[in-house]
């Protein structure tokens, strides 16, 4: 158990700040580990903007402020699906107790979609997205850190990399 | 009965822990298995052990003329490998010694009371440069993280039949940038 806390925004500094959200125990929407499992802490998502900044000098302040990311995915059979929308919810209704504000909430049959933002002062401390898809994957993304989240979503097309390639 | 065998895939990135070589989500099931298979855990420490023999072995220089030929069969020069990598190396099996440490002590009762815990932290921060591999990884890790945020937005407008732009945009946008347009969509 030791073990896992080096990897994990927990133990890299992050469990105090505003922005972080433990999601729990997530072993319950899938039979299985999950196929996607990212933890990326303030050091090495600093390596990651030097290496942007003289190319991409906006993309680097975005990331500079960005302290962590934690990312579960799980392919999840149409079997698990209540489990995975059930779990969804308690993360919600505990992010709202915690002041978190729903930015995206959508409830459909098959699917679900939440996105939750912590702000302070109009300044966004974190973000949480939640997807739930019947047949497909559920995504538990967390992101920590000072965002600018109008300029968060196209990062990835800026790396050159969409899910589609993964 | 024969002994439990340690799957390919972990016997294989055992040295690549150690040197801090490995993905964050490869990491990550390799540090959970770790958590918990004794036998591992037992190769690992094998490996930390190996390393450290050789790390204490006199260092000898080869003859000039040895160098000279094994440089020119391989056609790399004189040119000296570069030191940052070599850190990073040096410094990611640090880090896996420190964490080794780190568990062990937590399994001995009698430390399992100290400030040890602390020492994880110090354990998981690079401190030199990451090789190329690992920063390439970290941005792909990177951008598949925050394309989510798109997959959300075209979701959510799949489902409310909008434009996925505009779920993303008024969603993401700052709370102080929301009540300005509900304001100004109230007038």
């Amino acid at each position: 158990m030791a073990l896992i806390l080096p990897i994990s925004a927990l133990a890299q500094g992050l469990s105090d700040h505003p922005g972080f959200v433990d999601f729990g125990d997530l072993s319950g929407i899938a039979d299985a580990e999950p196929t996607i499992e990212v933890s990326l802490g303030p050091a090495l998502l600093g390596f990651v903007r030097k290496t942007v900044s003289a190319e991409d000098p906006e993309l680097a302040n975005t990331l500079g402020k960005l302290r962590g990311i934690e990312l579960r995915v799980f392919e999840i059979e149409p079997e698990f699906l209540a489990d995975a929308k059930q779990k969804t919810q308690a993360i919600s209704k505990r992010l709202k107790s915690a002041d978190w504000q729903p930015a995206v909430s959508v409830r459909g049959e098959d699917s679900s979609v939440h996105m939750y933002m912590k702000t302070r002062d109009d300044i966004v401390q974190g973000m949480v997205v939640m997807i739930v898809e019947s047949g497909g994957d559920a995504v538990f993304l967390n992101i920590i850190g000072e965002i600018d989240p109008e300029q968060l979503g196209s990062v990835a097309g800026r790396f050159g990399v969409s899910l589609d390639d993964l | 009965m024969t002994e439990k065998s340690l799957p390919n895939w972990f016997d294989e990135r055992i040295e690549l822990w150690l040197d801090g070589e490995l993905g964050a989500s490869e990491a990550a099931l390799f540090e959970a298995r770790l958590a918990s298979d004794p036998l591992l855990e037992r190769e690992v420490a094998r490996a930390t052990n190996l390393a450290s023999q050789l790390a204490d072995l006199p260092s000898l220089k080869a003859p000039s003329s040895i160098q000279r030929s094994v440089m020119e069969m391989t056609g790399a020069g004189w040119s000296l490998p570069s030191l940052p990598n070599w850190g990073w190396s040096l410094g990611g099996a640090c880090a896996a010694a420190l964490v080794l440490m780190v568990t062990v002590g937590l399994r001995n009762p009698a430390l399992e009371n100290s400030d040890v815990s602390a020492s994880v932290v110090v354990a998981d921060l690079p401190t030199a440069r990451p090789t190329e591999r690992q920063l390439a990884k970290a941005r792909a890790d990177l951008a598949l993280a925050l394309g989510y945020i798109d997959q959300a937005g075209d979701m959510a407008a799949r489902q409310l039949g909008v434009r996925a732009g505009e779920v993303t945009a008024r969603s993401l946008m700052q709370p102080h940038q929301q009540r300005r347009m509900e304001s100004s969509s109230a007038i």
